[in-house]
């Protein structure tokens, strides 16, 4: 468990996680536990007050984020944006090359490129693209098949 | 596909001129397609962009080539530093950071 506040520990642990499969080791299970990133509306809205101060503070809420399961989905959607073409060489690098797609948006010790944000990143991804379109398509011949039944 | 070509292997971080010719190229061809016909070669996509119609305020957030250059270099550090091997000497060249009065600064800053 990794109590942190410093959102660089998810890539870190991503990292951490790739090397050890890498050298064929199993690797610890790491739950980070975090600041809640985009929370829903609901929980948005609630405010607390200082007993001491009695000044109100925003509502911040906490998640635990499962490395283990995110790095598989991360892996996956690497993959699936190399699509057919084998290249050995980068087999075990999947995540720590979108880890360094990541860095570009700025860490600690870099600065981000101007105009480059990281969601923007979710649309340039080649393999999120089609996910999207494939769910976006989904949807619409749903709407579809309702509106004709 | 761009970023793995990008992507040294043999030493896990990416390559200083591909980072930034191919990667960051892209990624601004990305960002203003209707602007930019280049995919390669930051010069060229800059310079295509500065032509361009955007709008000035975006112009003159552009980063320059040296700094996307110095920023390859960085993220190289911070890759090798996560790793948490005995990390590389950030003050290296081959890492874009460059000691000025005790205090790293950034090498685009400096030249």
């Amino acid at each position: 468990m990794v109590d942190s506040i410093d959102g660089d520990s998810v890539p870190i642990s991503l990292i951490h996680h790739e090397a050890r499969l890498s050298q064929g080791v199993c690797p610890p299970r790491v739950c980070i536990y975090r600041m809640e990133i985009n929370p829903p509306a609901s929980k948005r809205k609630r405010e607390e007050v200082d007993k001491k101060t009695a000044v109100t503070k925003p509502a911040r809420s906490y998640e635990y984020l499962d490395i283990q399961p995110l790095y598989q989905a991360l892996r996956t959607v690497v993959l699936q944006s190399i699509g057919r073409t084998h290249l050995p060489l980068h087999s075990g690098h999947e995540v720590r090359m979108l880890v360094s797609l990541i860095c570009l948006t700025g860490t600690d010790f870099s600065r981000g490129l101007p105009q480059v944000f990281f969601c923007f990143f979710l649309f340039f991804w080649g393999g999120w693209r089609s996910e999207i379109s494939r769910r976006s398509q989904a949807r619409r011949s749903m709407s579809i098949s309702r509106r004709s039944g | 596909m761009t970023l793995a070509m990008s992507y040294d292997p043999s030493t896990g971080q990416l390559r200083n001129e591909d980072g930034a010719d191919r990667l960051v190229a892209l990624i601004y061809h990305q960002k203003f397609p209707s602007h930019v016909e280049s995919r390669r070669g930051i010069r060229l996509v800059l310079s295509e962009l500065e032509r361009s119609k955007i709008s000035q305020r975006t112009k003159d957030t552009l980063p320059t080539p040296e700094r996307i250059e110095t920023t390859v270099r960085n993220v190289n550090w911070v890759l090798q530093y996560w790793t948490c091997a005995p990390a590389p000497d950030p003050l290296d060249d081959a890492y874009g950071y460059r000691a000025i009065r005790g205090r790293a600064q950034y090498l685009d800053l400096v030249a």
